[in-house]
């Protein structure tokens, strides 16, 4: 799963989706998953215009189903079993408007991010006001995640060459020294890190050479959406 | 504990959302004022560090194991406005990238780990350290607690969205994570150790390092919890137990009566009456989370 070439696999294949401002999607899936958690409560019916929207920006940005869906699988178990615990308390219909719309929102983060460059992402982010420390941050996580969920791989062969196994509750003293010993590694990075990020001239921003650019195309994008969204959001409050 | 898009009320993730947002920037407002740049890069480095500490597993008995939160032990680590910064990283890599909570639901999931579960649980850890002076049990108590509130705020929150009862969802998350909760306290206790042995200049919390156990302030401790039980006790009794309110409806407490003999049955001693036996059952329990507890931090305590 911690795969870093897994999440940028299909953001260069050349489709009108892709091509978009990365602060035009971004403003798009949040309106969508914002209107359908507000317009939708218990009907499973007034999902129907927002599951078209979804399978219209899956088409415009050519990711195939059976990849889209394959990326759901983990979320999936959750979903299932609240809607379950929902359906008991409130109904079938309930359980299912309530799974539909946990489904609907995750393809439009999953359509998001794999269609975005992580780097455009994390620019979309600044320019739409998100504080710059989370974004940086952000950006450090991603860069680090996979090299320091790999030392704990290493952490926990080393131990299990000397005959840890099984589970049993006292190797919580031992699970907790690793813990420490793997921030001792990430802090010594962090110093290393920094030492060389000042050699190559950084100040305390990041940046970039891409230049993002709103053309009319990601306006009249957006505005489609949002109209499209908030009136079908409206309709099937009234009329369903 | 991550909430998904779609299951919580907007009368519940608006204002959640709003609350995060602003503690989330008032925070990083704090930090950035005393923060150089080589801050930046430390942090980014050690909220990857806490991402992959999330994914340690550790057997919390019957072979099934919890996770990590990791809120107490990176409050410690950069203090509790650098804990929520990172936390709030976190959550917003994770739904993201990894479908683990929504986005509506980002709010609530900042709110419960990183509001409740770093903030609230550094301000416990300061609470207990200045009334005990004890690093290994306020370090504990406070992990524990920070395990245990935010799934509390967790199930409170799909309650109020009409999801499931509160008096089924508070005993079913707080019984399950009150176990959890006992191995993240035993695991911040070691990683800090640990820590506080090798690198002491690491830590924000410079009262962590050379970690001591005072024996007086754990009795005195012991004598104000045992005080609190038996004053809130009888309380307890007024508010019916979930789990029994359920199989009472449904007709299982009949069936399940005959076999039914714990010791200390529905918080009373046989043979006792009303308050009193209430009150002496809490303090039967007081006594025993406290044995557990001691025993855990002895030995962990324990040099090699």
């Amino acid at each position: 799963m911690l795969d870093p070439t897994y999440i940028d696999s299909y953001s260069n294949i050349n489709a009108p989706y892709q091509r978009l401002d990365a602060r035009a999607k971004i403003i798009v899936t949040l309106a969508f998953v914002i209107i359908m958690a507000i317009s939708v409560d218990d009907s499973p019916l007034r999902v129907i215009p927002f599951s078209l929207f979804i399978m219209f920006i899956a088409a415009i940005s050519r990711i195939s189903p059976i990849i889209l869906l394959r990326r759901t699988l983990p979320a999936l178990p959750f979903f299932l079993f609240a809607s379950i615990v929902l359906g008991f308390s409130k109904g079938s219909e309930a359980a299912i408007a309530a799974f539909l719309k946990a489904l609907l929102s995750v393809l439009s983060v999953i359509i998001l991010v794999s269609t975005t460059r992580f780097s455009s992402l994390l620019k979309g982010l600044e320019g739409l006001k998100v504080p710059t420390l989370i974004v940086s941050m952000i950006s450090f996580v991603y860069r680090y995640l996979f090299i320091i969920a790999d030392e704990y791989g290493h952490i926990k062969i080393a131990r299990e060459s000397r005959n840890f196994g099984g589970s049993k509750l006292w190797q919580w003293k031992a699970i907790g020294h690793s813990v420490g010993t793997l921030f001792l590694h990430s802090y010594e990075r962090g110093d290393r890190v920094y030492s060389a990020m000042v050699a190559r001239g950084y100040e305390g921003n990041i940046r970039t050479l891409g230049i993002q650019s709103i053309v009319r195309a990601d306006i009249i994008f957006v505005a489609i959406s949002i109209i499209y969204l908030l009136s079908a959001g409206l309709i099937s409050w009234k009329l369903l | 504990m991550h909430i998904p898009d779609g299951f919580l009320e907007p009368k519940v993730w608006v204002p959640l959302t709003a609350l995060s947002a602003g503690a989330v920037v008032s925070a990083s407002k704090k930090i950035g004022k005393k923060m150089d740049e080589k801050m930046v890069p430390l942090m980014g480095v050690l909220a990857a560090f806490i991402f992959a500490a999330q994914m340690v597993n550790f057997p919390i008995g019957g072979g099934t194991s919890g996770h990590l939160m990791g809120g107490v032990l990176i409050a410690t680590i950069v203090g509790p406005y650098g804990g929520l910064v990172i936390m709030a990283t976190i959550l917003i890599l994770q739904a993201l990238l990894f479908q683990d909570g929504g986005i509506t639901a980002l709010g609530a999931n900042i709110f419960n780990m990183g509001v409740v579960g770093a903030v609230l649980g550094y301000a416990v850890f300061k609470g207990i350290n200045k009334i005990t002076g004890n690093i290994r049990f306020s370090l504990f108590t406070a992990s524990w607690f920070s395990v245990v509130a935010a799934s509390g705020a967790a199930a409170a929150e799909l309650s109020l969205s009409g999801i499931i009862p509160l008096k089924v969802s508070i005993p079913a998350m707080l019984g399950v994570h009150s176990i959890i909760g006992i191995g993240e306290g035993a695991i911040t206790i070691a990683a800090i150790e640990l820590v506080s042995g090798v690198n002491r200049e690491a830590l924000y919390t410079h009262e962590v390092a050379g970690v001591n156990f005072k024996k007086r302030s754990t009795w005195i401790w012991l004598a104000l919890s045992i005080g609190v039980a038996m004053l809130l006790a009888p309380f307890a009794s007024k508010f019916p137990d979930g789990l029994n309110k359920v199989a009472e409806s449904l007709g299982f407490i009949e069936r399940g009566r005959p076999g039914l003999n714990t010791p200390l049955a529905g918080y009373r001693i046989p043979g006792m009456e009303g308050g009193v036996s209430t009150a002496v059952a809490g303090i039967a329990g007081v006594l025993v989370t406290f044995g557990l507890a001691y025993m855990i931090v002895k030995v962990l305590h324990k040099k090699r």
